[in-house]
């Protein structure tokens, strides 16, 4: 049972990077990964939403009927974010000028909905939280691993404070600004996306994941075999496929 | 509408109201950290002109200032004022926006906060150079290359701001201890010898005898004195609200009882009181049009006190000169369009103390009935001109003196006595916090109306007859006109 837990609260740090692997919620990857502080700020308030909301609508999964399900979600959700934003706009001000819109944004981020889909609906309370930590917390892991990248290399600081940048000797005059803009960034997300693909399931075997093809974003794009456990991508599929055509 | 159809919106609807009161809740705790931080956003570039300050409030621009000044500030604790400039220069049309902060005639702190031409070009080397400049020395400081024009400009507008804070600075006197007439010493900051030269310049060709105060005179209304070509000056010093400076004036009555002319010695900029449009629209008021005189948006307690002395001073002299009854003709004449001569009635003796009068417009349009109601928690009465038809219904209230706050105002509380006859006087809606003042207004109206003349209302009887007559003549006539036909 421990084992379980911890095995929930990990997968979402590597095996199942929202960002990285699951490919979800990259516009504030690419827009708040520009400096440090923001990539951190960013990816706090995810997580603080996204264990909330888990944590709430796995509460109420069984009372919210299937019909009102989304709507219902969406209002949780924007609920906490309104929460956050007004802590932040009294508490941290400069953090919250700082994210701007996309403070806003966290209500649409695809992490939140999609593990209130794919996994509150379906565990326990605590299941939930904890897959929101983690889920949450990769989060927050690739996009700091971003704003390093693209700040370190591309403008020669770091930003741990907001609006007070801390040089770097030798990289502050010799940066890669392109790093900081928007073709650089969508570079470094690839780039960053094949590290992982490469350190994570081996080529060739069929990945294993927790959610079915209901739940996944590119079920329409690879025709629902990829997938699934009890199918395995081979020839001879692929052939019979053909053939009852 | 089925179990299965109810239950979701049920649900939703829930949801939503529970989480609204969520987000109420947590607005409640934090708006005023938030709209506090709001505040110091907006003054945070003020604040960068001027270290040390904490908050600014803004004031007009004093008359006579450059037309570069566009808005100034005052620090709220003292330290001196923050000016916003904007400059043209002349290969662009685009203004160059300047904050200078100053602080005792010295500048402080300037910035320029807006400017598209050479961008980022002198935003911190020519700006700090006039640190610690004042009026004196400020054109000494070496300009850029003397040939760019943004920094001559700048060199203007940073004079220009000199200028502004001294004219700010220059028109109070700022008393180092409290002067004796604050504390109700005899000492008047302005001597005999330099009234009278205020005097004549206030009323030329006319001498002036001081005249021995009314007991019933009010602190702030220091000497009166008699004008050989008719009317009063009074001379009045009004205690300063929040600084020890008070605000002097001169103000001429003439015998109308209207004022004919004010002079502001002496005034604390920024708070509402100066000379300009505020002084100038005392000027032509007699005590029952002063009310009229209106206070900026940001009234303060120094313009409010300085309106309430003149009004009482100009009430003493209008008593002085024995003209009340006068103006309130005046008054009655000018409120009835079109009227012909006002008469006054004469009242029997039975009439009740809150008519104070009833004036009969000749041309027979209706009657004006003056009430005046003694406060009932403050020695202030309540009085209003109230006009009757011909036929005892009241067409029209006017409250020229009211007690705001104790349920008398002109807005619905007297429009409700409009159409009112003497049964349904008593109707009038008192609002709901109402006082002994507003009840007592009411009956002071309902008593008025036994004494005001009625005509009988010959042309309603003559119309109603006449209409019945002719409905009755068309029924007849559809009967007999059936029958006809009928029997044919």
């Amino acid at each position: 049972m421990k084992n379980n837990k911890l095995s929930i609260l990990l997968k979402g740090l590597i095996l199942e990077n929202p960002v990285l692997v699951l490919v979800l919620g990259t516009c504030p990857a690419l827009a708040q990964t520009a400096s440090v502080i923001n990539a951190i700020s960013m990816g706090i308030a995810a997580t603080v939403v996204l264990i909330c909301s888990n944590a709430v609508i796995s509460a109420l999964r069984k009372l919210i009927p299937d019909t009102v399900r989304i709507p219902c979600y969406i209002v949780i959700i924007a609920g906490f974010v309104t929460v956050v934003q007004m802590l932040l706009n009294a508490y941290l001000p400069d953090l919250y000028d700082m994210m701007g819109v996309y403070l806003a944004l966290i209500v649409v981020n695809c992490i939140i909905l999609g593990r209130a889909e794919m996994f509150a609906r379906k565990n326990t309370v605590v299941d939930s939280a904890l897959d929101g930590a983690g889920m949450g917390l990769g989060f927050l892991l690739a996009l700091v691993a971003m704003a390093l990248i693209r700040e370190v290399l591309g403008a020669g600081t770091i930003t741990l404070i907001p609006g007070s940048p801390f040089k770097i000797p030798f990289l502050s005059d010799y940066n890669i600004p392109i790093l900081t803009q928007a073709p650089g960034g969508f570079l470094v997300f690839g780039i960053l996306i094949a590290i992982v693909n490469k350190i994570g399931p081996k080529k060739g075997e069929s990945k294993r994941k927790e959610f079915t093809c209901e739940g996944c974003p590119s079920a329409a794009l690879c025709g629902k075999v990829a997938c699934s456990e009890s199918i395995e991508i081979t020839a001879d599929t692929k052939e019979k496929e053909a053939k009852s055509e | 509408m089925t179990k299965k159809n109810i239950m979701p919106v049920a649900v939703l609807v829930i949801i939503c109201v529970v989480v609204a009161a969520l987000l109420g809740g947590v607005n409640m705790l934090t708006k005023d950290k938030i709209a506090e931080n709001a505040l110091k956003k907006e003054q945070a570039s003020l604040i960068e002109v001027m270290p040390g300050a904490t908050l600014f409030e803004e004031i007009e621009a004093p008359a006579g200032a450059p037309e570069t000044v566009k808005t100034v500030y005052r620090e709220t604790s003292g330290l001196g004022y923050v000016l916003v400039m904007a400059t043209r220069t002349s290969y662009s049309n685009a203004d160059m926006a300047i904050s200078v902060g100053i602080s005792n005639g010295e500048v402080v702190g300037a910035k320029i906060t807006n400017y598209a031409e050479s961008k980022d070009i002198g935003k911190t080397t020519y700006p700090d150079r006039y640190i610690g400049t004042t009026l004196d020395d400020y054109s000494e400081v070496d300009t850029v290359s003397g040939a760019t024009v943004s920094s001559t400009a700048f060199r203007a507008a940073i004079g220009d701001a000199l200028e502004t804070e001294k004219l700010l600075s220059s028109t109070v006197t700022v008393y180092v201890t409290m002067p004796s007439y604050m504390s109700g010493g005899e000492t008047l900051p302005k001597n005999d010898t330099e009234l009278a030269a205020l005097l004549a310049q206030l009323v030329p060709d006319a001498t002036f005898t001081e005249t021995a105060l009314p007991e019933t005179a009010d602190s702030t209304l220091k000497k009166i004195y008699s004008v050989s070509s008719g009317g009063y000056v009074a001379y009045i010093v009004v205690p300063g609200a929040y600084v020890p400076v008070a605000t002097e004036a001169l103000v001429y009555v003439d015998t109308n009882g209207d004022i004919k002319n004010i002079n502001l010695l002496q005034w604390v900029v920024g708070h509402g009181v100066e000379p300009g449009d505020f002084a100038e629209g005392f000027i032509g008021n007699d005590i029952y049009h002063i009310d009229d005189v209106e206070l900026v948006s940001q009234a303060t307690y120094t313009a409010l006190d300085f309106k309430n002395a003149v009004t009482m001073a100009l009430g003493e002299l209008t008593a002085l000169m024995d003209i009340e009854e006068k103006v309130w003709l005046d008054l009655v004449d000018e409120k009835i369009p079109n009227s012909g001569e006002i008469v006054k009635l004469d009242l029997p003796s039975d009439a009740p103390s809150t008519l104070k009068a009833l004036y009969k417009d000749t041309t027979g349009r209706g009657t004006v009935a003056h009430i005046v109601v003694p406060g009932a928690y403050v020695p202030v009465a309540t009085e209003a001109l109230v006009y009757f038809d011909n036929f005892g219904t009241i067409r029209g209230i006017d409250l020229r003196k009211w007690i705001v706050g104790h349920g008398v105002e002109p807005g619905d509380f007297a429009q409700g006595f409009i159409g009112k006859k003497a049964e349904t006087v008593k109707e009038v809606e008192l609002v709901t916090a109402a006082t002994v003042t507003a009840e007592d207004f009411r009956d002071a109206v309902e008593n008025a109306f036994p004494y005001v003349p009625v005509a009988f209302p010959i042309w309603r009887v003559v119309g109603i007859l006449s209409i019945s007559l002719a409905a009755a003549a068309y029924v007849a006539y559809e009967i007999i006109y059936r029958k006809r036909r009928a029997l044919k």
